[in-house]
Formats: structure tokens, C-alpha cells, sequence
């Protein structure tokens, strides 16, 4: 019988007096029901206590998906994908975390499976997620938290699968163990090289917290989430999710990225600032509630500039940072609050353009070197001088002399820092645009910008240890007027843009590249490179290394070519370098590269290119043997400070190459291509290294890859597989190879081995006349000066070939024994 | 939108009836969206379930201290009964479905209607013996409404009806043996 609404109405109030009661009270509290009231006895009794006897069966009501209790959940032992569920690590506001193991491969590996609150429509998930997730695993980082897999189940549920990293957040850690203000700013510049890495992949980490900042028990600093954050936001046509969907944490969000404007590399820089700040004080800037979101889009733009550092710390700072209050704030005071405010520009361009540039000040403010983030007022760079140079200027009867150096210093140092000189390097990065993709269509755009990504790796490992920085920015658009470049130069806070195209025409792929200067809106170079489209299938990577190849070339000159011409004491130290790499002047090199370590000793670039130099010295037995020692030291040196450069394994090869150490010469060379695979000078010296070990015809693919990713260096290129040749007995192709040679480097070495070649063909006349030219080059060339080589074991085959092929031509062809 | 959307809320702020009924017209929609995302999910997980839909929405935007408590009151109950709705109408999309026939009008996509979980009739049930609580015990008609539908917490609930949680569970209770009487004597 159904229930009448007069029925329910008493109901109501008559369980408003029983629903407190406990069972045993709710029986008698029924047994006592008033006559008029017995209808309801029968509905009661089931809803107060239930069917059966055994009481306690909880009224249920059909699983509807939006209980918040009730409703099963994931729980341990689950399986989403192909994990299953371990125990529940945390929830956040985008996700809930659990630990998880997958149990359908071989591989039984932990992961941190997060599980986005945010139902993502299912339709193009799993395109979109691989899509982000491929690029996402790509980055590969000792600081950054890997992510393994993402996807969804059949269900799709959307799942990430993150490295799972046990560790500390960044400020409990700092605090556990009371870090003064130079370990917590070391520990962040491990946070700050991480994130520039990933910015050079194009990689925007999007919500960078201190939570976000794991800290492991040895002290190593792991960034969680990288990117994630665009992967959980919902992509849908609705304009209020676009802009109130977006995951952000308020505290930390840059101005622009509360107001919904894009994002830029930027906009990490101000999250950074906010957590160094917090870092080194104990709170933050601004003070902002969670749920404020109305006022905060409202006033995100208008928001007074944050309080200096050294005037914010709280009166628990001194116990946590191990250091007294005062002391604190002197540390702070001045070079900190600085480096600190700058990061936090209400205005991206008045921040630090890269990761990298926040950290080199930081580096700065550590070596006690001024910063720039502090404007050139003589007395501040007297006193950083002072602080440097404490041991001299102690000594008052040295005050004079101190004095007079002091003033040449600041001299010079006050032009150095002065932009735009400086700017030329400087703190600001190298942008690369996306590369079109023409025709474009849907697909070639992706290609456009994923090539523009490559380019931009490829470009950063290339010239990571000079000063240029370089980041990939996806989501612009390309500008053709000047004024729209200056405008998005100023917005991306770099000197130089990067753009291009591509497109597939004649069996080629050609493309076409361009910088363009950021502060004149001007295209200041332009060229083009064209592969074969057969020979682009056969070796994918190569339009991206014959690309990379060129651009580094002409960023080398672009930047030799604005910096010329400015007297020495302009210069700042890794500008010298590019100058003295760039120019044929023997002596200016010498003394640029001398003058750059006497500036700055640490500065890796300057340290291999005089390596370099000096084991590439001809001279005398004597003073050889010291020069390669003193390149074997230079070269120790660059490799322990920068053990990821590519240019400093690459002349370690060449040291241990000419000290006959050749397995080693082949190892170290093998870890430039690793970490550098466009420099195309490298697969030259691995087909010397591997004809030094006596395996001659295994040189040749090294030497056609050279060629094929840098035609500057043909020349260098052929005369080693003419070596080569030579040392299998194949003196065709030997001539062949050493006359394209010829072309572009007139060699002594080129002439040795065509006169060897010509006398082993039996070409007479053509050995004559090659002889006769090599002896004008070198008149006291003898087959004894030819012959100083290894007599190591590993040098045996190499030596009987040498002998067998170079030095018996040779003598046929008539070169003097001694 | 954005922007629009900004206005309106600045208006609301400030009073004005039509600036919140502009504001819950926009909503209408992405309410109805959000709703759809949770029944993908057919109750076989609670990833999905609502508060955090509607923390990580800009619904979070209207929650915040900025707006009236009374116009932040109206929009919770206002997103219970759309979610409500969604569901209901999903519920009844995919029995009509799986009777053979098409005697609802359906205005959701297919695919939908398959997600909606298995005790589709006995959501619809609920919705209908609500409809009965309304008009006995409103109170507890709304709370069932903001939990059951709405999937919202006490906490916020109490703050929506002004309220003790403490008060809301007991009518949670109530509501729960009033519900099965009603869903028992049909």
C-alpha cells in the first residue's frame, strides 16, 4: 500500500526522536508507538532496524556513481591497465596517487599510478595521452621523476604511471636538517637544472610547488609531474573549463598563468621565485587563500610586488636554517632579495629569461661574483671585489696598490656587464619557434612542431656550455613583422628566434631555416639544407642533425660577427671563446683563450678550446710532450666540471689519441656522438681512432655519415678514408677520396698519402708530381719522421698496414728514408 | 565567456537577481557536462565522484568566499537538481534502450546510455520516491538530493541549508527509512 504524503509527514517526525536511539532502545521505542500511529510500525521497524532478526543490514540504496561515500571505489589489490593497486600514497586536487605494481610484463617495477579526478571525455584520450606521454617520457633527467606509461583502461579511466620516488618535499627537507642559505641555494640549483632541461625539450612542468620537489634520503632533488598538468586538463570545447578547469595552486601560479594567458618558460621562472622565496625565508610572497579564485583572476594583474626576502623571515628561520636571525637577514640583504624579486616580475620580461640564468646569478651570489640581477653602481661592484679579493685588501699597506687595481677593475667590468654588449650572450636564451610544415595539414603541423622540439634539443646539447640557453616554445605563432618579432622577443625575453620550414619537393626534403634578432625584428640569416629523400629513410635522424649542424654554425657567427670588432675588455668571457673559435688569427686565439680562463677559470668552453689548441701544436718532440700534457690536464678539468659536454670528450679523444691510447680515444669520442650527435667532426676522429686500431674498412660508414651530416667537413672527411683505403690496399678508391680532398684542405697529410697512392698504382708520374709538391710543404719530410708510432700491441695491425701501404709507397716514390 | 562570466559574477556580488540567473543559465551547461563525465564512469569507480568535479571546475570559481552565502547556497542545491537531472534522464535513456523501444525522447548520445551502471531502474526509483519525500519533508528531500545526486559532502550541504552537519546526517538517516518505506510500499 502506498504511502500517503500525510503518512510520510508523521513519519518524519516521529524518527526525528528515534534516530538517535541505538537498537536495543529503537525496539522499545517501537513497542511504545502511540495506537494512531501502528501504520507506520511495519515501514519503521525495517527502516530503524532492518529485514532479518540479525538487525544492522544498513538501508542501501542503488549504487548511483555520484555517492561520495558509499559508493566502491578503487581499493588495494584493484587492477587498473595492467597495474594493480598497492596502498594509497595521497590525494590532491587534480589526482589520487596510489603505489602500484605492474604485473603483466616481465618487468616488476613500483610505480606512483595516478588516477585523474577529472573525467577526461573518452573519445581522443588515448590519442591525446600518447601523444603528451611520448613526449613527457622523452624527458630523461637525474633530477626529474620519469613517466613511465599513460593511458587508459577499457573502462577509460585515465591512468599516469610516474617513477615512484621516496623522498621528502623540498622545504620538510631543508628544514629537517637545518640547512643554512648556501646548501638549501645549492640544493635548488638542482631543481633549476632540471626544469632547464625540460625547458630545451619544450617542456613546461606548469605547477611547480614544493610539494611538486622531492628530496631522496642522499640529497637528490627529483621534480615530480612535469607536464602533467596539461595532461589532466580536461580538453573540451566549453570556454569555462578552458579557462576555471585549469590546474593550477594559486600560491604559486605566475600573474599570467592565474589570468589564462598562455604559457611561457617564463611562467615556471615565477614559480621558481616563489618557491626559492619560500625556501630561504620560510613563507611566501603573497599570501593567497586556496579558494579565492574570484578576487585572484580579479587582482592577479595588479598585485603589489613581494616583500624583500631578508624583511620576511619568520622567527622560526633561525632555528631551521641553523644560522642567527641577524645573521640571516645579512645574507640575504641585497645580491638574495635581488636574484629573488627578479625571478618575480609581476612582468615576464622582467624575469630571468631561462631556468639557467636564475641559477648562473645564483651561482654568482655564491662565488661572491657580482649578479645581474643588481644594477652596475660602482660601490656595489667595489664591494663585491672587496668580498672576492678579502686576502689582498686585508693587508692595509696594500691599500694603494689595491685601490689602483680595484679602479682598473671596475673599468672594465662595469663595459662588460653594460648591454647590449653582453646581451649577446647574456642571460637570455635562444627561442626555437615551430617549424612549418608546408603543405599544412593536421598532421604536418605536429611534425612542425615536434621537429622544432628536436631542433631544440638537439641545438641545447650542442651549445649547452656556453652561455646561450636555448628553449623550445610549441605554442606560438610564427611572425613575419618586425614589430610582432620584437613584441614576442620581449614576451620570451630572448636575443635570438629560431624558425623555419620544411617541406618534401623533388625527392627532397628541404629546409629552410632562418634567426631572426629579437631586438630588431630583422632576419639576420637565412639557408637551407636539402637531403635526398631516399637518404633521409635510411638514416631518420639525419635532416634533424644536418640542421642542427648548420644552425650552430651560423649561431657561432651570427654572434662572432655582432661581438667583432669590440675591444677585449668589452667582452665577456664566453664571448672571447666564440671569437678566438671563430677567427684564423693564430695569436688573437691564443690570447683570447688566455685571457678567458685568466677571467673566468672555470668556463669549460675555454678550457677545451685551449686543449684543443695546444695538443694540435706542432713543435718540437720535447715541447709537444708537454703541451699534450698540459691538454690531458685542461681536458681532466673540463670533463669534471662539465662530465656532460660533448666538445670536451671530444678533444679528451683526440689527447688520448695522440698519446696512442686508442681504445680509450675510441670510447671517450664515442661519448661526445652520444651526448652530441650532430657535431660531425666527431665521426671523423672515430674513423681515424678506428683505423689507428687497424679495422680500416669499419672507418668508412663513420666517415660517410660525417660527410653526410656536414659537408664543411668533406674535406677533412675524405682524406681519412683516403687513409683508410690506403690501408686496405684499395689505392683507387684511395686516389679518388684524397682528391676530393684536395678540394678543400691541401694538407700535408692529403699530399702523403696521394704520392703513397699514386707510387702503389704505379702511376709514376702522378707520384713525382705529388711528391714534389708535398717536399716544397714539408722539405725535410723523411720516411723515418713518418714512422713514429705507437709501438703498443693494440697499434700492431695498424702498424704493419701503415708500413705496408704508406711507407713502402712512399720509398718507391722516392722520399728520403732519413 | 571568461569574461562574461566575470561580469556576471561581479554583478551577482553586488545583488542583482538577473546577473544570477545569467550566472546559473551558463552553468547549466557545463553542469550537465560534468555530470555526463561521472556517469561514464556508471559508479564502477568514484574517481569521478562530484566534489572533486566541482572543485576542479569553475564551479570553484562560484564556491569561492567572493560570492553571497545565499546566492553559493542556491548554486549547490542549483547543481544538485541539474545533476539530478542528468542522471535520471540517463537512467531512463538506457532502460527505454534496453526495453527494445524509444519511447523516451533521448537527448543523450548512445554510447552514454550504455555507461550509466546497472541499477538503472532503481535510480529512477529514487528519483521518483524523492519526488513523494519533497512534499512530506522538504529538508530532507534536498539533503537526499545534494548527497544521492549532487554527490556532495555534509560540510558543504549544512553550509548550503544553514544547518549543524551534525543535522544533516541525522536527516540523512531519516531520509534513508523514509526513502526505503516509500521505495517498499510502492
Amino acid at each position: 500500500m502506498k504511502l500517503s504524503t500525510d503518512q510520510l509527514s508523521r513519519m518524519s517526525r516521529l524518527l526525528e526522536d528515534a534516530i538517535d536511539l541505538d537498537a536495543t532502545q529503537r525496539k522499545m521505542w517501537l513497542e511504545a508507538l502511540a495506537s494512531e500511529d501502528q501504520d507506520l510500525k511495519e515501514a519503521l521497524r525495517h527502516g530503524l532496524l532492518g529485514p532479518g532478526e540479525a538487525g544492522a543490514d544498513p538501508l542501501s540504496l542503488p549504487v548511483c556513481a555520484c555517492l561520495p561515500d558509499d559508493a566502491t571505489g578503487l581499493k588495494v589489490g584493484d587492477r587498473v591497465g595492467p597495474y594493480l593497486l598497492t596502498r594509497e600514497l595521497g590525494h590532491g586536487g587534480m589526482a589520487r596517487v596510489w603505489l602500484a605494481a605492474r604485473v603483466d610484463g616481465a618487468v616488476k617495477r613500483e610505480v606512483a599510478l595516478k588516477i585523474p579526478w577529472v573525467g577526461t571525455p573518452r573519445q581522443g584520450l588515448a590519442h591525446r595521452f600518447a601523444l603528451e606521454r611520448d613526449i613527457l617520457a622523452r624527458l630523461e633527467h637525474p633530477n626529474i621523476a620519469r613517466l613511465y606509461d599513460a593511458g587508459a583502461t577499457q573502462q577509460g579511466v585515465p591512468y599516469l604511471a610516474l617513477e615512484f620516488v621516496a623522498g621528502k618535499s623540498l622545504l620538510a627537507w631543508a628544514d629537517e636538517r637545518r640547512l643554512g642559505i648556501r646548501e638549501r641555494i645549492e640544493l635548488f640549483l638542482q631543481v633549476l637544472g632540471a626544469v632547464q632541461y625540460a625547458h630545451e625539450c619544450g617542456v613546461l612542468h606548469r605547477d611547480l610547488k614544493p610539494s611538486n620537489v622531492l628530496v631522496t634520503d642522499s640529497g637528490q632533488v627529483r621534480l615530480l609531474d612535469f607536464g602533467v598538468a596539461k595532461l589532466l586538463q580536461p580538453q573540451s570545447e566549453s570556454g569555462l573549463t578552458r579557462v576555471y578547469g585549469r590546474a593550477f595552486t594559486p600560491e604559486y601560479a605566475s600573474p599570467e598563468h592565474i589570468q589564462g594567458d598562455p604559457l611561457l618558460p617564463g611562467s615556471d621562472v615565477y614559480s621558481l621565485g616563489v618557491m626559492l622565496y619560500e625556501l630561504l625565508v620560510g613563507s611566501r610572497p603573497h599570501r593567497i587563500k586556496a579558494t579565492d579564485s574570484a578576487r585572484l583572476l580579479e587582482k592577479a594583474a595588479n598585485r603589489p610586488p613581494a616583500d624583500r626576502p631578508s624583511t620576511r623571515l619568520g622567527p622560526e628561520a633561525g632555528t631551521t636554517r641553523a644560522t642567527p636571525q641577524k645573521t640571516l637577514a645579512r645574507q640575504l640583504r641585497g645580491d638574495l632579495d635581488a636574484i629573488v624579486l627578479k625571478a618575480l616580475a609581476a612582468v615576464p620580461d622582467e624575469r630571468y629569461g631561462s631556468a639557467a640564468a636564475l641559477a648562473d646569478d645564483l651561482r654568482r651570489h655564491l662565488k661572491g661574483e657580482p649578479v645581474t640581477a643588481r644594477p652596475a653602481y660602482l660601490s656595489y661592484r667595489f664591494t663585491r671585489f672587496i668580498r672576492r679579493h678579502r686576502t689582498g685588501v686585508a693587508n692595509t699597506a696594500a691599500a694603494v696598490a689595491v685601490a689602483a687595481v680595484a679602479g682598473s677593475y671596475l673599468s672594465s667590468t662595469v663595459t662588460e656587464r653594460t648591454p647590449p654588449v653582453s646581451a649577446a650572450l647574456g642571460d637570455r636564451p635562444i627561442a626555437v619557434l615551430p617549424f612549418v610544415a608546408l603543405p599544412t595539414g593536421d598532421g604536418s603541423t605536429a611534425q612542425g612542431v615536434s621537429f622544432a622540439r628536436d631542433v631544440s634539443v638537439a641545438l641545447a646539447r650542442t651549445l649547452a656550455n656556453f652561455a646561450w640557453r636555448t628553449i623550445a616554445v610549441p605554442d606560438v605563432e610564427i611572425q613575419t613583422d618586425p614589430a610582432e618579432i620584437q613584441r614576442l622577443g620581449r614576451k620570451l625575453n630572448v636575443n635570438y628566434l629560431v624558425s623555419g620550414n620544411f617541406r618534401h619537393a623533388d625527392d627532397q626534403i628541404r629546409v629552410d631555416m632562418q634567426i631572426m634578432d629579437a631586438n630588431t625584428g630583422t632576419q639576420i640569416w637565412a639557408d637551407r639544407v636539402e637531403t635526398p629523400e631516399a637518404k633521409a629513410a635510411r638514416f631518420p635522424d639525419l635532416v634533424l642533425l644536418r640542421t642542427t649542424a648548420v644552425l650552430r654554425r651560423a649561431i657561432y657567427k651570427v654572434t662572432a660577427d655582432r661581438i667583432a670588432g669590440t675591444p677585449p675588455q668589452g667582452l665577456n668571457p664566453s664571448e672571447m671563446v666564440i671569437l678566438a673559435d671563430e677567427t684564423e688569427d693564430q695569436d688573437a686565439k691564443v690570447r683570447l683563450y688566455l685571457e678567458a680562463m685568466h677571467r673566468d677559470p672555470d668556463l669549460v668552453p675555454a678550457l677545451v678550446g685551449w686543449a684543443d689548441r695546444l695538443r694540435s701544436l706542432e713543435a718540437s718532440v720535447a715541447e709537444n710532450e708537454r703541451n699534450l700534457q698540459q691538454a690531458d690536464d685542461l681536458s681532466m678539468r673540463a670533463i669534471r666540471l662539465a662530465p656532460n659536454d660533448a666538445d670536451a670528450w671530444y678533444v679528451r679523444g683526440w689527447i688520448l689519441w695522440h698519446q696512442d691510447r686508442y681504445d680509450a680515444a675510441i670510447t671517450a669520442n664515442a661519448k661526445a656522438i652520444d651526448l652530441d650527435p650532430s657535431y660531425a667532426k666527431s665521426y671523423v676522429a672515430r674513423g681515424l681512432y678506428t683505423i689507428s686500431i687497424g679495422q680500416p674498412e669499419a672507418a668508412l660508414p663513420a666517415l660517410d655519415r660525417a660527410r653526410d651530416i656536414d659537408s664543411t667537413v668533406d674535406g677533412i672527411a675524405s682524406r681519412t678514408a683516403c687513409r683508410a683505403f690506403l690501408s686496405m690496399g684499395r689505392y683507387d678508391e684511395a686516389v679518388q677520396n684524397c682528391e676530393r680532398a684536395m678540394a678543400t684542405d691541401e694538407s700535408v697529410f692529403a699530399h702523403v698519402y696521394l704520392t703513397a697512392a699514386y707510387a702503389q698504382k704505379g702511376d709514376m708520374a702522378r707520384a713525382a708530381e705529388s711528391r714534389a709538391r708535398l717536399l716544397q710543404l714539408r722539405p725535410s719530410l723523411t720516411l723515418e719522421t713518418l714512422r713514429g708510432h705507437s709501438n703498443k700491441s693494440d697499434a700492431k695491425r695498424f702498424r704493419e698496414q701503415w708500413d705496408k701501404h704508406v711507407i713502402a709507397g712512399l720509398r718507391t716514390a722516392g722520399i728520403p728514408e732519413r | 565567456m571568461a569574461e562574461r562570466l566575470t561580469v556576471l559574477l561581479s554583478r551577482m556580488q553586488g545583488g542583482d537577481r538577473l546577473a544570477r540567473d545569467a550566472v546559473f543559465a551558463a552553468a547549466y551547461q557545463e553542469l550537465h557536462r560534468l555530470a555526463h563525465f561521472r556517469l561514464r564512469d556508471g559508479g564502477r569507480n568514484t574517481v569521478l565522484n562530484t566534489t572533486a568535479l566541482v572543485h576542479d571546475s569553475y564551479l570553484r570559481l562560484v564556491q569561492s568566499g567572493e560570492l553571497k552565502i545565499e546566492d553559493r547556497r542556491a548554486f549547490f542545491g542549483y547543481a544538485s537538481q541539474v545533476m539530478r537531472s542528468v542522471i535520471v534522464d540517463s537512467a531512463r535513456a538506457r532502460l527505454a534502450e534496453r526495453r527494445g523501444g524509444k519511447v523516451q525522447k533521448m537527448t543523450l548520445s548512445p554510447e552514454l546510455a550504455q555507461d550509466i551502471g546497472q541499477d538503472e531502474e532503481g535510480i529512477v526509483k529514487v528519483h521518483e520516491a524523492l519526488l513523494e519525500l519533497e512534499a512530506a519533508d522538504a529538508r530532507a528531500a534536498q539533503i537526499v538530493q545534494m548527497r544521492y545526486f549532487g554527490g556532495y559532502g555534509n560540510e558543504e550541504i549544512a553550509e548550503t541549508l544553514n544547518i549543524a552537519p551534525r543535522t544533516v546526517q541525522r536527516d540523512w538517516e531519516k531520509a534513508k527509512v523514509m526513502l526505503w518505506a516509500i521505495l517498499k510500499s510502492a
